[in-house]
């Protein structure tokens, strides 16, 4: 009796140090902003780009705005998809991307040399016609924008023998501190659904426990009648 | 004392309870590094991936004679929480294995250099990172079903030592003549 008590009372206790954990550091993620709806950042990973910013894989960090640049052929890339990222948000479908991908290649552009360049940046063509669709920029001046850019791609592609490096993959240790919250938001969310279970279980558990009796005794009636 | 350990040689022996407590504790922490990309950086985060997806083979193994048990006797007792654990825990099995193979196939620094086509790698990359919110979403419900299990282990393996150092610290201790304690009482010459 005395154990189970004791037992009562240290589950209690446990309890109570697992909810002010859970409120500290809910409040002080919250302060951090790094409490975000998992709902919302789900809606918000379906809905947008990888490449859009605070979702893009690392490999894809050359894109970021604030990221340093090292050759020509990044500096040129990166301000196509910096244009991209401007106006992904919101894409109209207009143009198919064979309609956009033929009048690239009527206007000049080397399509395939520009889709080489940005699927090593983890893009593809159809950025560009979202944001062609958008409206912000024509075909024409894209394609203008392009061959300047494709040439100077080939050229340091010729020139070097190599793909731009992929910048955030190559360092084993390369840790952002800054994102430290994101790791505490995890945890937090394992600690607050641990909570929330505890208290839903109760009358979920009441609730089970009385449909097993309510069909223990249906079942008793049954035989003794 | 050394003529007592000839006398009763230490067995090795597996405290499985202490090595789950530890192997969870290993998972939870490797899961929540894991899950922040941004965090790691690309390279740690395709390594890691593959240590846990190793340690959490090692935790199916822990409790496979569970998983078998559960499977004989799935429809003996629906009304049982073991049932809602045992299917959360499919769940989390076939999402957990799916973002790892989706991982693998994306990968960029393990060295696969998998040719994928670009679309279908863009839709894996998205699944993968959605799935992956929804693995946190059942690994957190995973915790806090085995609630009771943490309570009544993690402060025992993990702060056990604790009371012992306490107890070790109360102990009288053999105290030398030359302390001050033993020194004869000083009184002031009248």
């Amino acid at each position: 009796m005395t154990t189970r008590h004791t037992q009562a009372r240290q589950g209690r206790l446990a309890f109570a140090i697992l909810v002010a954990i859970v409120i500290i550091s809910g409040a002080f993620l919250w302060t951090q902003g790094d409490l975000i709806n998992p709902l919302q950042s789900t809606t918000l990973l379906m809905e947008l780009s990888s490449g859009e910013a605070g979702f893009a894989m690392v490999g894809e960090e050359g894109t970021r705005p604030e990221a340093p640049t090292t050759t020509t052929e990044q500096s040129t890339t990166e301000s196509t998809t910096s244009v991209v990222e401007s106006v992904e948000a919101s894409p109209v479908e207009q143009m198919t991307l064979e309609a956009f991908t033929a009048e690239l290649a009527a206007a000049g552009v080397d399509v395939e040399a520009v889709t080489a360049t940005m699927t090593a940046e983890g893009r593809s063509l159809e950025n560009l016609l979202a944001v062609v669709n958008s409206g912000r920029v024509s075909v024409a001046d894209l394609a203008a924008r392009l061959m300047g850019e494709s040439s100077t791609a080939t050229t340091t592609s010729e020139a070097e023998g190599t793909l731009p490096p992929d910048e955030g993959s190559s360092e084993l240790l390369s840790l952002r501190w800054d994102e430290l919250g994101s790791v505490a938001y995890d945890l937090w969310v394992i600690l607050a659904t641990t909570v929330l279970l505890i208290v839903v279980s109760r009358p979920v558990g009441w609730l089970v426990n009385r449909m097993k009796s309510v069909t223990q005794s249906r079942v008793g009636h049954a035989v003794s009648s | 004392m050394a003529t007592l350990s000839a006398e009763r040689p230490r067995r090795w022996h597996l405290n499985k309870t202490k090595l789950n407590v530890f192997l969870d504790l290993l998972l939870t922490g490797m899961f929540i590094v894991e899950m922040e990309e941004h965090f790691t950086g690309l390279a740690l985060h395709e390594l890691l991936g593959l240590v846990f997806a190793g340690a959490f083979l090692i935790h199916i193994i822990l409790h496979w004679d569970w998983v078998v048990s559960i499977t004989r006797t799935f429809f003996q007792k629906l009304l049982h929480e073991s049932r809602l654990n045992y299917i959360l825990n499919v769940a989390l099995f076939l999402l957990m294995a799916f973002v790892t193979v989706s991982g693998i196939l994306i990968s960029r620094t393990l060295g696969l250099n998998l040719s994928l086509d670009e679309n279908f790698r863009r839709t894996l990359q998205s699944l993968h990172m959605v799935g992956s919110e929804l693995v946190l979403v059942v690994v957190a419900l995973h915790v806090a079903m085995h609630w009771k299990w943490i309570k009544t282990n993690a402060p025992k393996y993990l702060f056990g030592w604790l009371p012992k150092l306490n107890a070790k610290l109360q102990q009288p201790r053999a105290v030398s003549p030359l302390m001050p304690e033993h020194l004869p009482e000083w009184k002031p010459e009248s």
